[in-house]
């Protein structure tokens, strides 16, 4: 399947586009109301601000299923058009974009891609006849839940104990100092705690918590200088991206050797890009396996890359199987089914790497991988 | 082929305003899509790629410097590495970056970085509050312009990418060193400042997109805050592609049309759009205005239209009233004036149908009453009746004819007016009219009145169907045909009598032939007259039969003009050959009918005219003969017509020419008054009447002396014979001349010889003596004149016999022909008979039957051949004594019946021609000895003059033939109940030369001969009385033996009986 639309035609005749733009002009006129209307789908994510490469990743590629989805004639014949909504990674940035969605007739919407949203979000859709289906909300808090809230992904509790697992196992590390950014709480405390509890089960030790929020005056430095002071043999970084690099380039500065471990939350290209050689050597927790040789995640991958000049980070691959969910539930919409009974009827998705498989709560399993940072680019480790 | 609805002239004229309208509305669509939409779009492009160079002018030039900054600070950290400096190793480098900083808002933040991609030196834009210092040492190799800047050492510009210090949308510009690079950040929020211009013309879409296609710059920042992707644009990517083209674009939910550029330096893409709605606003308009104006056009249009057809409808409606006033019959009816030329016209034409309609219907009326006259009155007769039988019409002919008398035939079932016979064949032509034959009935049906009456009517019947096509009505008319069948019988058998009267004429020939001369029928007698049969003549043309090839091309000509002109032609004399090579004389008329396939058929009736013609011939000879005796004869002899007292001279013969010197030429035709040559000329008229006096009264004066003139004036003492003859004619008057002068002279000299005796008696008796002797010899010269002209007399009558003899042998012939060829009839076929016997035999066929139908056939043949070949013989022996008893004057003894009947026989072609019915009553056992020949002859010249002047002119004669014994012998009898002889001619009846048909046949000596042969040969008398009942009876009384000294020459006695005159034997009865 070409994923990319067709380049029109150009070469018509003149004669023929003249007509075809009065029959255009002549229908427009006439029978523009007898046009089948668009089907929304809703995106919502931090579009803009420092975590806005999560979003701006997942919103390209809801986008490039839409455009796939509607250059193979929509969904019983109506267009589908995303509506995308910048919640700015603020409280009450997402309830305007909520609200805008809402404006728009969506249904189900694409996000939110950080768990301090959907903290703020799934109340208001439990409020409302949206569906909201997030491709990378973690959090332990949602988990379990008979809400309007479905993820293709599962909790942070899964990822945070594997990566204990591996750190505590493989790595050997056993006192690790973190780094936090309270700003997604809902993520960060989560994650922490549940890797702190397998951490410790395995006889490692937290040795040092900084915690942080966002600022414009923000010294990173000054935070990898408190997380370095009680020596750890490890600094975990619950970060975006941009501040995960941001910061692992103070601690390479100060303490080149200690080794960094990211959350999923930071596994995006921006990482890399920020980081540039100080980000070589971290272990960064990932939901999808960058070697992956599945025909369908080369094809997305391919496309990806056609569409945006780009390669697809795990937050477009996620993204983009909760795009193919969305789509595939309102195709299979039965007249007048509320969505998330559609969802929990079909239950089970195809997706680029691994199936969709909702519980009754609308959670997910997404396995996740274990990834170092070699020559920009993340390698999966065993 | 199913008929359109037709529709009103409201409807048409609505429909036609309407077309043109659509029509006008097509033409402006048309002139609208490809006139007036392509110049607004190509306006509309124009002011775009104005547009489009100028913003793109704008943005190079925006960038200029951003560019031309960090060239500068380009040079100067490249000198200062030059001159041994390292970098960021120098405050005082710090300053310079600080000072350019604070002094410049041209950009957000300005790096400095070492080949190993670290931080040197930053200056970030006041609005920035990260610690600067924390930034130096940073690894910048993961952006992408670094890179490619460090690789191309040229002046690169980034794509849109979060800022590796502030993690935000930025642009940048990289300018390697030798040693390190310089890069410059500009945020999106300027380029975006950029592209919502007010200087731009109002709702003008400005877009800037870097390589990837994510908004550099946009009205909305907000969409390049989120690094809005646009490449899945068709417009976006080919402005990527350098083509500055002209497309729609959707952005924001909205549609754009517009076009686009491509920075070369930035490799960034510029688009150019205006909203469709302005861009369409133009075409909208001129669309919008066009349906408008259709939109008006259309109901003015039909508005108008109807108001159009309405008028128009109203006045065609009034014609239509008027129309159909006059459709109901009402020719009266007047049309309203209307200010329509055609409507004026049709108006006209109306009430100029109307009167024609009306006067038709006159006519109509006056055929539909002369037709039911006709009807009516006609003797045909016509019935109508329904399917089922019953009469629904009969004319009064029908109803006069078929009905009981005064009684109709309507509601008759005409089923009960067919006889019985004939009603299988009517009832079954009634069932296949149902059965939907369409023929007519064209028969003869008998029908049956009520009272019993047949008649035969010749029907002819036509069917008339309803609208299923089952008969409804019968149509009959019919002719009683009765009478006018029994009439064609009798035609029929007219002509089958008449085929029998043309088959069975045994002596009228007919035949028949084509227009080619072919012959297509003859009868029996032309058979026997040609002897070819009727089936060999077949087909043939007269040429092979009869004709020589000459008259048979003058027969077909004969044809052709009979053809041509209509009339017959004939009666014609032809020579004919037989078939057994005799010539044969015949009389034809030939006619023409018309023939069964148009062409003429072409009649001919013959008459075998050779026994008339070879009798003519005689005749004719007979009076050259007597032409020439008459010429010859030694005596004086002139024949003179009376006419009243005066005579005129019809011959005369050459001694009477001789003797008194006139030429024939001279005297014939010319009056006795105006010559002076007749006896008692010179006597006076009294003399002369005197003469004619004793003449009627004793018809002949044997000796009349008379003073005749000679032409040279000399005159001479005749002494004649002189008589009256009786003829058809007229008298005659017939005198000799006789020279006695020299007798006279004699008597005169002897009388003065006497006187001078007397004196001589004185003077002497010697000379007496003399002059006696004188006398005698003059006397024995006299008498022998007298005998030399009897001597002629009795050759004529010998010849005259000789003549009879002729015509017997003819009339054999003619007899013998019947018997001889029923004969030979007879024996050939016979002979076809026992060829075919033979032929059957040799086939085996043979069968019992054929056996004795060939005995029989042969019995009944050799019968009719034996029979006829018998009677043949009988009538040759019969001629061969007729001939020798005529030609030798043998005396014997013979049976008197047998004599006759030969006789009668020998006359029977005459008799046959003649038409007049033979009786011949002559008892058996009467034997004579006397001479047959002789008695022949007498009893021939009876019969023929009984045909030739008792019944001339008739052709229903009865002629009885009779025989008596008396004391004396025999008295034959001969009678006819013609018109007898009259009282007058009595006595002149046996005078030789007497006849009332001289100059036309009759010699006027049978009568004299019969007489005489009677009184002479036969030793008997003869006489005759006119019958009381009409017609003549001569009476023969014969001695059983005939006086003997038969060696004197009957025509001897006859001569000398005629000049014996009224002392001759005969007997005239009362």
């Amino acid at each position: 399947m070409d994923p990319i639309r067709t380049p029109r035609q150009r070469a018509l005749p003149a004669t023929v586009r003249r007509w075809r733009m009065a029959a255009l002009l002549l229908s427009s006129l006439l029978l523009g109301a007898c046009d089948k209307p668009p089907l929304p789908l809703g995106f919502v994510g931090g579009l803009t601000g420092r975590a806005a490469d999560l979003a701006t990743s997942g919103r390209d590629a809801v986008l490039l299923a839409v455009e796939q989805v509607n250059a193979a004639g929509g969904i019983g014949g109506r267009p589908v058009t995303l509506v995308a909504a910048d919640d700015q990674h603020d409280p009450l940035a997402a309830r305007d974009a909520f609200q805008t969605l809402r404006t728009a007739q969506v249904e189900l919407t694409i996000g939110p891609m950080t768990s301090a949203m959907a903290m703020e979000l799934v109340p208001l859709a439990n409020q409302s006849s949206m569906v909201l289906l997030s491709p990378t909300v973690t959090t332990s808090a949602l988990t379990g839940l008979d809400d309007r809230f479905f993820r293709v992904i599962a909790s942070t509790r899964e990822y945070a104990i594997k990566s204990a697992a591996y750190h505590a196992g493989k790595s050997g590390l056993r006192r690790v100092a973190v780094v936090l950014d309270e700003g997604n709480a809902a993520f960060t405390e989560r994650w922490l705690t549940d890797f702190e509890a397998e951490f410790a089960r395995l006889g490692g030790t937290l040795v040092h918590r900084e915690s942080y929020r966002f600022h414009a005056d923000i010294s990173f430095a000054r935070l990898a200088e408190r997380a370095l002071q009680p020596a750890p043999d490890g600094v975990l970084v619950l970060a975006s991206a941009a501040d995960a690099a941001l910061l692992t380039q103070q601690l390479r500065k100060l303490a080149p050797a200690v080794p960094v471990l990211a959350s999923e939350w930071a596994a995006t290209d921006q990482f890399v890009a920020m980081g540039g050689a100080a980000v070589e050597g971290v272990y960064v927790a990932q939901f999808m396996d960058w070697q992956s040789e599945a025909p369908r995640y080369l094809d997305f991958q391919a496309a990806f890359q056609q569409r945006y000049g780009r390669p697809a980070g795990f937050a477009a691959v996620a993204a983009y199987d909760a795009a193919l969910v969305a789509l595939e539930a309102l195709r299979q919409r039965r007249a007048g089914e509320d969505l998330k009974d559609t969802l929990l009827r079909l239950r089970r998705f195809e997706g680029l790497q691994q199936p969709v498989e909702f519980d009754p709560s609308g959670d997910a399993q997404r396995e996740t991988h274990i990834t170092v940072v070699r020559g920009g680019r993340y390698l999966v480790q065993p | 082929m199913r008929k359109a609805k037709p529709r009103s002239l409201q409807h048409l004229l609505i429909r036609q305003f309407l077309l043109i309208a659509g029509l006008a509305v097509l033409i402006m669509t048309v002139l609208l899509v490809q006139w007036r939409l392509p110049v607004a779009r190509q306006q509309t492009q124009a002011e775009l790629a104005r547009v489009a160079d100028l913003a793109l002018t704008q943005l190079e030039r925006s960038l200029d410097n951003a560019e031309a900054l960090t060239l500068a600070l380009a040079q100067v950290v490249q000198g200062r590495l030059f001159m041994g400096r390292s970098l960021g190793a120098e405050g005082d480098f710090d300053q310079l970056m600080a000072q350019l900083v604070s002094s410049a808002t041209l950009f957000d933040a300005l790096y400095l970085v070492d080949d190993e991609f670290k931080i040197r030196a930053v200056s970030l834009a006041s609005h920035i509050a990260t610690p600067r210092t924390e930034l130096l040492g940073n690894d910048l190799a993961g952006v992408e312009v670094l890179r490619r800047a460090r690789q191309s050492w040229g002046m690169q510009w980034s794509d849109q990418f979060l800022s590796p210090t502030q993690g935000v949308p930025v642009v940048a510009v990289v300018v390697p060193l030798l040693g390190g690079m310089v890069m410059l950040e500009l945020s999106v929020e300027r380029l975006a400042g950029f592209a919502s211009d007010p200087a731009l013309r109002d709702r003008l879409l400005l877009l800037v997109v870097d390589r990837r296609g994510e908004l550099v710059a946009a009205p909305q920042l907000e969409m390049v805050r989120q690094r809005a992707n646009v490449a899945d644009q068709s417009l976006v990517r080919a402005a990527l592609q350098g083509q500055p083209v002209f497309g729609d674009l959707t952005y924001g939910g909205e549609s754009f049309s517009g076009t686009v550029r491509r920075s070369q330096r930035l490799g960034w893409g510029l688009v150019v759009a205006y909203p469709q709605a302005v861009v369409q606003a133009p075409i909208r308009a001129a669309v919008a205005i066009s349906l408008v104006t259709l939109g008006l056009a259309l109901i003015g249009g039909v508005a108008l239209a109807v108001v159009m057809a309405r008028r128009v409808d109203r006045r065609v409606g009034e014609t239509l009233a008027y129309a159909a006033a006059i459709a109901e019959g009402d020719y009266q009816a007047r049309a309203q004036p209307s200010d329509l030329r055609e409507i004026e016209r049709i108006n006209e034409s109306l009430g100029a149908m109307a009167s024609t309609i009306a006067s038709r219907e006159r006519d109509l009326a006056s055929q539909e009453y002369q037709f039911r006259q006709l009807v009516e009155n006609t003797a045909d007769l016509v019935i109508y009746f329904d399917a089922t039988g019953t009469i629904t019409y009969s004319n009064p002919s029908a109803d006069r004819i078929l009905a009981a008398p005064g009684q109709s035939l309507v509601g008759v079932d005409v089923f009960a007016l067919v006889v019985a016979d004939e009603l299988d064949k009517v009832r079954q032509w009634v069932v296949r009219s149902e059965g939907g034959d369409r023929s007519s009935y064209r028969d003869d049906t008998t029908m049956c009145t009520p009272d019993g009456h047949r008649h035969l009517v010749a029907w002819s019947a036509t069917v008339e169907r309803d609208a299923q096509g089952r008969p409804s009505l019968f149509r009959c008319i019919g002719q009683d045909v009765t009478q006018q069948r029994a009439a064609q019988e009798a035609l029929r058998r007219s002509e089958a009598r008449m085929r029998a009267i043309i088959d069975c004429s045994p002596t009228l020939s007919i035949q028949w032939y084509d227009r080619h001369g072919r012959v297509v029928d003859w009868n029996p007698a032309t058979e026997v007259l040609v002897g070819w049969s009727r089936e060999e003549a077949m087909g043939r043309t007269l040429d092979e039969l009869v004709y020589t090839t000459r008259q048979q091309q003058d027969f077909v000509g004969w044809l052709a003009q009979i053809e041509q002109t209509g009339q017959p032609v004939g009666p014609l004399e032809t020579e004919i050959r037989t078939r057994d090579g005799r010539t044969v004389t015949v009389l034809s008329t030939t006619f023409a009918l018309p023939g069964d396939g148009g062409a003429p058929l072409f009649v001919s009736m013959d008459v075998d005219i050779t026994d008339r013609k070879r009798a003519e011939a005689e005749l004719r000879a007979s009076e050259k003969r007597f032409q020439i005796m008459f010429d010859a004869n030694p005596v004086a002899l002139a024949v003179l017509r009376r006419e009243g007292d005066d005579f005129i001279y019809l011959d005369v013969n050459q001694s009477w020419v001789h003797q008194l010197g006139y030429s024939r030429e001279q005297v014939v035709g010319k009056r006795r008054s105006q010559r002076t040559v007749l006896a008692g000329e010179d006597h006076g008229d009294v003399a002369w009447r005197k003469l004619l006096a004793q003449l009627d009264h004793e018809r002949m004066i044997l000796h009349t002396e008379s003073l005749l003139r000679r032409a040279d004036g000399s005159t001479f003492i005749s002494d004649g014979m002189i008589g009256l003859i009786d003829t058809e004619d007229g008298q005659l008057l017939m005198y000799s001349v006789h020279d006695v002068s020299d007798m006279r002279r004699m008597q005169v000299d002897l009388e003065r010889l006497n006187a001078e005796l007397e004196d001589r008696i004185v003077q002497g008796t010697a000379s007496l003596t003399q002059a006696n002797a004188d006398l005698a010899q003059a006397l024995r010269t006299l008498e022998l004149a007298q005998e030399r002209m009897l001597a002629q007399q009795d050759r004529l009558v010998q010849s005259e016999k000789l003549a009879s003899l002729g015509s017997l042998v003819a009339g054999v012939a003619h007899e013998l022909n019947t018997p001889i060829g029923n004969g030979l009839m007879a024996v050939s076929t016979l002979q076809d008979r026992v060829r075919a016997f033979e032929k059957k035999l040799g086939e085996g066929g043979l069968r019992r039957s054929d056996l004795e139908d060939f005995l029989r056939q042969a019995g009944t043949g050799c019968e009719i051949a034996a029979r006829n070949i018998d009677r043949a013989s009988h009538l040759i022996s019969s001629f061969k004594q007729v001939a020798v008893d005529q030609t030798s004057d043998q005396r014997r003894s013979f049976e008197l019946k047998e004599v006759v009947d030969e006789i009668l026989l020998t006359l029977q072609p005459a008799i046959k021609r003649s038409g007049h019915h033979v009786v011949c009553d002559v008892p058996l056992g009467l034997m004579l000895d006397s001479y047959p020949g002789a008695l022949g002859q007498v009893l021939t010249n009876l019969v023929q003059n009984a045909i030739v002047h008792g019944l001339e002119g008739r052709n229903d004669g009865r002629i009885e033939v009779s025989a008596e014994v008396t004391e004396s012998g025999v008295e034959l009898r001969v009678a006819d109940n013609g018109r007898g002889i009259p009282e007058a001619v009595h006595r002149q009846v046996f005078d030789p030369f007497f006849t009332t048909k001289l100059g036309h046949g009759g010699s006027g000596l049978g009568l004299p001969i019969v007489r005489n042969i009677v009184t002479g040969a036969l030793g008997g008398d003869i006489g005759f009385h006119n019958r009381p009942e009409g017609g003549v009876l001569f009476f023969v009384k014969l001695p059983r033996q005939a006086p003997s000294a038969p060696a004197a020459a009957p025509a001897g006695d006859a001569g000398r009986s005629a000049g014996n005159g009224a002392g001759a034997r005969a007997v005239v009865e009362g």
